[in-house]
Parts: structure tokens; sequence; C-alpha cells
């Protein structure tokens, strides 16, 4: 009976240890070491410049062993056809895109996040953009 | 009176054979394989628990990258490794878009995509099927997006009990 107490007593003090630990996983913190790896239409590069605008407060790396963090996506450009064109006089293009950043230590997805943009302004820039801000609000809630 | 009759004409000339396409089997014909009783079930009704970790495989059109941005919108509360050999489960899928033609924009005014995606999640230690489930979007407002969604909210209905 003693050991048994013992036992419940033990889960119930390490149950919100093992919970918060994958809490902790899903932090980014300010100042990681990040690789983006290579996307479609060289979408990482949008991504990279994005980063720069929107003042991420992040450290982009091209090596992956240095890295904390992996940013992998993909994205999708649909140019304005020339049915767009001429019914809808719209030139712009149609952006998707979603990326996931990846704690490279614990293997565990920190954030994810995907945008659509119909007749995108700036194009694959937009979505980058969206991207890269949401990924700030992700590290200032450091949650 | 005699465009009428022609074509009344017509279409009982065409008719015939447009029945006996119907018939046709459209495709190659499939062996009816009786199940064999030695076979476990594939499909179980096993409950997909909080705080599971989950393994996203590649799917094409990069659409894992959308269920996973969908199951964080939705605060799905799993949780999703990189490596499957962390995982206790595993997210397979395929997905297709279908994006507006001409005709759609000239008739519809719209150049919005059709999306479709199908997904199951497996229990890697038994191999079963825990959660299937797929998705149909026409005119899909956000692409992609809307069907990753989609996908993410049912896969916290099963895990909230809640899925029929």
């Amino acid at each position: 009976m003693k050991s048994f107490r013992l036992a419940l007593l033990l889960l119930v003090a390490l149950a919100p240890v093992a919970v918060s630990q994958d809490a902790v996983d899903k932090v980014v913190p300010a100042g990681s070491k990040v690789f983006i790896a290579t996307m479609e239409n060289g979408f990482d590069d949008y991504l990279k410049a994005a980063l720069q605008v929107k003042k991420v407060p992040l450290v982009v790396v091209d090596n992956k062993d240095s890295a904390d963090f992996e940013i992998s996506g993909h994205s999708d450009t649909q140019k304005a056809s020339t049915a767009k064109k001429v019914i809808m006089l719209n030139w712009q293009s149609n952006e998707q895109a979603s990326i996931q950043v990846v704690n490279l230590k614990t293997s565990q997805v920190a954030f994810a996040y995907s945008v659509n943009k119909q007749s995108s302004a700036h194009g694959k820039k937009s979505t980058a953009e969206a991207c890269a801000k949401h990924l700030k609000e992700k590290i200032e809630s450091k949650k | 009176m005699k465009p009428a009759f022609c074509m009344m004409f017509l279409l009982l000339l065409i008719w015939p054979t447009a029945l006996l396409r119907s018939q046709e089997p459209s495709g190659p014909v499939k062996e009816h394989i009786a199940p064999s009783e030695s076979v476990a079930p594939v499909i179980s009704d096993e409950s997909l628990p909080k705080g599971a970790r989950l393994y996203v495989a590649p799917i094409s059109n990069g659409f894992e990258t959308y269920i996973t941005a969908g199951i964080e919108k939705k605060k799905v509360p799993i949780v999703i490794v990189a490596d499957r050999t962390k995982a206790d489960y595993e997210l397979t899928g395929v997905s297709d878009s279908d994006r507006a033609g001409w005709a759609k924009m000239l008739f519809l005014g719209s150049q919005q995509t059709n999306e479709a995606a199908s997904i199951k999640i497996v229990n890697l230690k038994t191999g079963n099927v825990v959660f299937a489930y797929s998705v149909n979007k026409t005119n899909s407002v956000r692409g992609k997006q809307s069907a990753g969604e989609a996908v993410a909210k049912h896969i916290n209905e099963k895990i909230e009990n809640r899925f029929h």
C-alpha cells in the first residue's frame, strides 16, 4: 500500500514536468540560429529577405549542423492567366505558402503557418512577409 | 420544323452509342479478393490520445506543411515531430488541386481552386488505422490552407471523441 502511494505521488509530481517539457520544446527563443531549407521556386530566398525586412530576432545560418531550428516549407504560385487578364483585368498572381519550424534537438515542430493570397500585390514577397510576421509574433509571445 | 427534325434524327442516331459507352467498364476489372480470416482488422476504433506524437509524412504538393499549419492554428492537442522514429502515429495522404479554367472565370466569375485531400493516421506500434478522413472543397476560399484546416479540425474532433 505504501509503495502504491509513493508511486502515485511520484506520478502526480512528474506529470506537470512531462507536460511542460512539450511546451518548452515549442518555444522559439529570440536569437536562435535557424537553417532555411531549400524550397520550390526559391521561396527560401524570399523568406530570408522577409526575416530581415520584418526584423525577426533570429540568426540565419547556412550550415544545418550549427542551427537550433530548421525552417522548411512549400510555396505555390499561380500566375494570372490570359482569361484572368482579359475578363478580370487583373495581372496579379495567386500565392500560397506554408512553413514549419522544427526544433532540431527534439525534432518537434515548434511553429507552423500557412498563407493564401488571392491577387497578391507583391507576389511571393507578400506571402514570405506574412510568414515572417507571424513567426515574429510567435517569438515575441514566448509560448 | 426541318432543323428540329434533323436534331431529333441525330439524337436517335447517337443514343445507342452513348448507351453502349456508359455500360463499358471505365478501368481495368479488379479481381474480387475474399477477406482472409487470419488477417487482423486494419481499421480500428481505438482513440487518438491527447499529447500523442504524430509524424506527418511528405504529401504531394507540400500538403503536409499545410496540415501542420492547420493543426497549429486549430490548437489540436498533439505533438508534431519531424522524426518518424520518435513518433507514436504517422499521418499519410494524398492531395489534389484543380485550378480555375477560363470558362469558370468567364461564366462564374470565380478564380478559386477546387481542392481534394485524403489522409489516414496509423498507429506505428500496432499498424492499425485509427483515423481516416477525406475533404473536397469546390471553390476553396483559401486553397490548400482550407483543406489543411479541415483535416486538422476533424483530427481534433477525433481526439475529443466527437468524430462520427
